[in-house]
């Protein structure tokens, strides 16, 4: 294995691939060994990919299998214990961003592992959808349309806790998530 | 406007007007699926704008390197555990295998087994020799361990281990007695219980090969074989419409005969043989009648039986004393005299 191309390749996408694996478990920790381990296998497969220019791609593929597969393992092999303050936006309100996040953990929990890829892909990371047809070999509109049922059913899973964390503003929601009411992606160009 | 639109519009991320907003006031369905999607979309945009601090590549590199390093060096147990853990088949395979040779080397069955043989003399009224006197000459013959219980015109030799033993043990008995009674060689048997290892290690295999052979010759052939082990085994071998079908009779004068002396066997046409058979037996039986016959025709007679059984290589030396008494000396694969 060309082990300096590898790494070259790597070096621009290490940022967000980093990201996504951390954003699609949640928490630093698993992210970052989720991370390690779809390194280590991309770089026992890293001869087997002809097209050195489709790496990224293939990588996400290589990590959203892992993924997958780590989803298939025993419960009681995937406990571990979770760092969330190293993960912590200085700059928000931590009671909110806590609130935030667990809301997003139990609507992604309704979803399945490539659904979840997707979500965290385009709405949280901000791939256009075009560069996500290479990464999960379906065509924009496949993408789109499961987009919008995994969003409906994300909605629909918050939809049946009865607990809200920010009840004491029951009608000012649409100022207290993310500002001005916005169901749409604020950047969702190729939407 | 209406639910069905109203949900519509949420489902398709539109953004609400007045009269969208007017309907949720009044309806608690539309008002929650609202809320949710206010909530969700906070949360997503929350976590979009959460900019995580990345590791730097070199240090990201140098954990991976660290990390293949200590993969290199997992130990054999840890490689065999994660194949354990990713086949869970496996696992059930191995927990079977161990329960079933557990189950084969340790539970107890209780099985019948031919312990040793006795000398049963009924009759010998006009012997004119004590228990202590008897015991005492076997004891010189080497039968060191021999109980012998004699009244009443009746004698029964006990502790014999196997049947030539007994047999010997006969002749023995003849010489020193003068009787001609014949005994009753009975087999002792004893419930055992043993592991089925045990059991099968307490028999032994007989292999014989069927491919061109005719039934005489397949019965020739387990005959020979079972002559090493059983005194005068009879093999039976017939073609019947399955295969073959093989009885043996492990002995035929023997007439303490047991279950499990005889055995039936149903084979393929062109199967080979192998069977197991019970290892505690008589090795080799001899029944001469030695009234006015010189020792040069006891000696034929002797070598004869033994060429019978099976026992080609035996030397046989008959010597007669100025008394009229025998001496026959038998060399087997382990020496034995025998005096009469």
């Amino acid at each position: 294995m060309d082990n300096e191309l590898f790494w070259k390749l790597l070096e621009p996408i290490h940022p967000k691939a980093e990201r996504f694996c951390r954003k699609l478990l949640g928490n630093r920790d698993d992210g970052d060994d989720l991370y390690q381990e779809a390194i280590i296998n991309a770089m026992t497969r890293f001869d087997t990919l002809k097209d050195k220019n489709a790496f990224q791609p293939w990588l996400f593929r290589i990590l959203i299998n892992n993924f997958k597969n780590r989803l298939r393992k025993p419960w009681w092999t995937r406990i571990t214990f979770r760092s969330r303050i190293s993960d912590s936006n200085i700059n928000v309100d931590p009671r909110q961003q806590y609130d935030s996040r667990r809301w997003l953990e139990r609507a992604m929990f309704a979803l399945p592992p490539e659904d979840r890829a997707m979500i965290v892909l385009y709405e949280i990371e901000g791939w256009p959808i075009s560069e996500m047809v290479s990464i999960f070999g379906k065509p924009e509109g496949t993408i789109k349309a499961r987009l919008w049922r995994a969003r409906r059913k994300m909605r629909q899973k918050l939809e049946s806790y009865p607990e809200n964390p920010s009840s004491e503003n029951d009608d000012n929601t649409d100022t207290k998530f993310g500002g001005n009411y916005a169901l749409q992606r604020s950047d969702a160009t190729d939407k | 406007m209406h639910c069905k639109e109203v949900m519509q519009r949420i489902n398709d991320s539109v953004a609400p007007d007045g009269e969208m907003l007017k309907h949720i006031k009044t309806c608690p369905d539309c008002a929650r699926a609202f809320k949710a999607a206010s909530i969700l979309t906070g949360a997503l945009k929350g976590e979009k704008e959460n900019n995580i601090k990345t590791t730097p590549i070199s240090e990201f590199r140098n954990r991976i390197t660290e990390r293949m390093k200590e993969k290199n060096k997992e130990s054999i147990m840890s490689i065999m555990k994660n194949r354990i853990n990713q086949r869970s088949g496996l696992v059930t395979g191995l927990s079977l295998a161990a329960i079933v040779f557990l189950f084969i080397v340790l539970v107890p069955f209780s099985y019948t087994t031919t312990v040793g043989y006795e000398l049963q003399y009924t009759g010998l009224n006009n012997v004119d020799i004590t228990q202590a006197q008897i015991t005492q000459a076997l004891t010189t013959f080497g039968y060191e361990n021999v109980d012998v219980q004699l009244a009443g015109g009746n004698c029964l030799i006990s502790g014999l281990p196997n049947k030539q033993d007994a047999i010997e043990m006969a002749i023995a008995f003849k010489a020193l007695t003068g009787s001609m009674v014949e005994p009753e060689i009975k087999p002792i048997l004893a419930n055992i219980s043993g592991s089925l290892y045990a059991q099968v290690k307490d028999r032994i295999k007989i292999d014989v090969e069927t491919e061109d052979k005719t039934d005489e010759e397949i019965a020739d052939e387990i005959t020979t074989k079972l002559k090493k082990i059983y005194t005068n085994p009879v093999v039976v071998v017939t073609t019947i419409d399955e295969g073959r079908k093989i009885v043996i009779k492990t002995n035929e004068s023997d007439s303490e005969i047991t279950e499990a002396e005889i055995i039936e066997l149903l084979l393929d046409s062109d199967g080979d043989i192998s069977f197991e058979t019970p290892a505690k037996a008589a090795r080799l039986g001899l029944d001469i009648d030695t009234e006015g016959k010189t020792a040069d025709e006891i000696k034929a007679e002797i070598e004869a039986k033994l060429a019978e059984q099976g026992e080609d290589g035996a030397t046989v030396d008959v010597m007669t004393d100025p008394d009229g008494k025998h001496e026959i000396r038998i060399k087997l694969e382990k020496e034995k005299t025998v005096e009469e």
